[in-house]
């Protein structure tokens, strides 16, 4: 197992920023308006992801914009790393609340993460969160996918 | 109905957008502006009239019961028939199939012609601009058979490349399959053209006429081609139905592709003889209330003052393009000298999908991605487009509201 490269690290999701950070934030905008800006503001926390994690095995299918996942796994610690990129930011900010539960955690903090009960406190317009095509959904299911592999 | 008077006087947006009830509601709080015509269109009140009356007063099967329902369901369910083929000129009622969808009348021609009269290293033609459902039936067709599939490529302007055409027409062409509009870019291809050079050629040509129904009058004999596929739902009627035109001697030729019920002529276990078109292709309890919906779609479509409501459609629609060559940062995905009913284009600024979700909140009804046409946006370079696609009831105070819309979209992104 190689160590969690730097660039997974520093993504702050999960880190500095937990999900009762993206809560306060989001939750409490009086306006969509607001509520957009700072999904974008979210998006712009996530490290972007070097070239060449940018391939095909990674990429999340099904989804209108290319998302791509990357993810390290550290056996000392028992976390998971996790991040993402996509052209599209609002997408992006999207995916970056997803890992304000999920990256850097335990494998039983990841299982434990309800990800559609939490967007659904976010008062996200409920097309976003169900919505098949914006890889949101299929975000989730890599990462428990993940979880289960690393904890058998 | 109010909008028969319309014959009289000259096109007002206004009346007509009054039929449509959906046009008055709200998406997230803002008056809904809909320009996602080429999706489906909404559906006008004469519509949802005659589905509610129908199971209320009318429901029964059709060409069965010797009852008074079922010859009420029957005759309206035919009556339909025989709309929608003086609706496209056909040389009679016979001539009109009933299917799920312009989806289903393709494939039911790749299944049952096709299958019937492809073969190997035959060549069947389509174009670099048609929608899934007219290149996947034949794909399959081509591979059953070891057929090949060619197309006609499409030039940087989103219009096909007709002298690569003509190239194409030179091999074992069995078939051309093209749409009369484009869905993704709003270009009216030259389908005259392409059907009188097919026939020269020997082969037979299919229209995938999805996106020129609402917009223009089609007139399959004077087109000269052998099929027409359509779907109602895009002609203000309801989802879940369309029809395929076919030459009657051909359709006449070609075996059913579904069995069952209505199908057949007679049935044994030794040997089952099958009905005549257009039974023979409708296997099951048709879209009875859809059929007869339809009928009162086409009363709409005819209701309207042909030549000024066209030429309100085509100032919306060129009033939208001149906006958005005016607009910073927005580049068209086609620019077709004859174009139709939508308008296809990625801002500068960001991704198709965040433009939408930003429009979307603002109450703009439009299309990202890659409009069931992945090998043209590989074509152009693009993960998908917006598309605004627009029925005779926009105005252009929805073309105002897209462009508003766009710049507050600018300024997120
Ligand atoms: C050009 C074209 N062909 C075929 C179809 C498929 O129509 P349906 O889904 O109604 O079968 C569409 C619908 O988007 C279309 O635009």
């Amino acid at each position: 197992m190689q160590a969690v490269p730097e660039w997974l690290k520093s993504n702050p999701m999960g880190v500095e920023i937990g999900t009762a950070d993206v809560f306060r934030e989001l939750a409490s905008c009086q306006d969509w308006e607001t509520r957009y800006q700072r999904l974008l503001t979210l998006a712009e926390r996530l490290p972007c992801l070097p070239a060449s994690t940018r391939t095909e095995s990674n990429r999340l299918h099904g989804c209108q914009a290319t998302v791509w996942v990357t993810h390290a796994f550290d056996p000392v610690a028992g976390r998971l790393y996790i991040n993402c990129d996509t052209d599209a930011r609002v997408v992006k900010g999207l995916l970056a609340c997803v890992l304000s539960g999920y990256n850097a955690q335990t494998l039983e903090a990841v299982r434990a993460f309800d990800a559609k009960a939490f967007l659904a406190t976010l008062q996200l317009d409920d097309h976003l969160v169900s919505e098949r095509q914006n890889g949101l959904l299929a975000l989730v299911g890599k990462v428990r996918m993940l979880a289960h592999r690393y904890a058998a | 109905m109010a909008a028969r008077q319309m014959n009289t006087e000259a096109f007002n947006a206004e009346t007509v957008r009054a039929e449509f009830p959906i046009l008055a509601t709200e998406a997230h709080g803002r008056p809904l502006v809909y320009l996602d015509n080429a999706a489906t269109t909404q559906k006008p009140q004469c519509v949802l009239d005659v589905i509610e009356h129908y199971y209320r007063a009318q429901n029964s099967n059709v060409h069965r019961g010797a009852h008074y329902l079922a010859d009420l369901a029957t005759r309206g369910f035919e009556a339909a028939r025989e709309q929608l083929a003086a609706f496209l000129n056909a040389n009679g009622k016979e001539e009109i199939v009933w299917t799920r969808g312009t989806t289903e009348s393709i494939n039911l021609v790749a299944q049952s012609w096709g299958r019937k009269h492809i073969g190997a290293g035959d060549h069947i033609v389509i174009s670099g601009l048609e929608h899934h459902a007219n290149i996947v039936p034949w794909q399959m067709l081509c591979e059953e058979k070891d057929a090949e599939l060619k197309v006609i490529p499409v030039t940087d302007s989103g219009e096909l490349d007709m002298d690569a055409y003509g190239t194409l027409l030179d091999g074992p062409v069995k078939l051309v399959a093209v749409s009369h509009v484009s869905n993704a870019l709003g270009t009216v291809n030259p389908v005259g053209e392409i059907v009188r050079l097919a026939r020269e050629a020997g082969a037979i040509t299919l229209i995938d006429g999805a996106q020129a129904v609402a917009h223009m009058p089609v007139d399959v004999q004077a087109l000269g081609a052998d099929f027409y596929a359509l779907s109602a739902h895009k002609l203000f009627g309801p989802t879940g139905l369309g029809a395929l035109w076919g030459r009657y001697a051909l359709l006449e030729s070609m075996p059913p592709w579904q069995g069952g019920g209505e199908m057949i002529e007679r049935v044994s276990f030794e040997k089952t003889t099958y009905n005549a078109p257009p039974f023979r292709f409708e296997a099951g309890t048709p879209d009875i209330s859809g059929v007869i919906a339809l009928g009162a779609a086409l009363d709409f479509v005819g209701s309207l003052d042909h030549d000024s409501a066209s030429a309100h459609e085509r100032d919306v629609l060129d009033y939208c393009v001149a906006r958005a060559r005016q607009c910073e940062g927005l580049r068209l995905i086609g620019d077709a000298t004859e174009r139709l009913g939508a308008m296809s284009f990625v801002l500068d600024a960001g991704h198709p999908a965040d433009v939408g979700t930003l429009l979307d909140r603002q109450g703009i009804a439009v299309r990202t991605g890659h409009h069931c046409a992945q090998p043209l946006m590989a074509r152009f370079g693009v993960p998908g487009t917006v598309r605004a696609s627009f029925a005779v009831y926009n105005t252009r105070a929805d073309v105002d509201a897209l462009f508003t819309g766009i710049e507050k979209v600018k300024t997120f992104l």
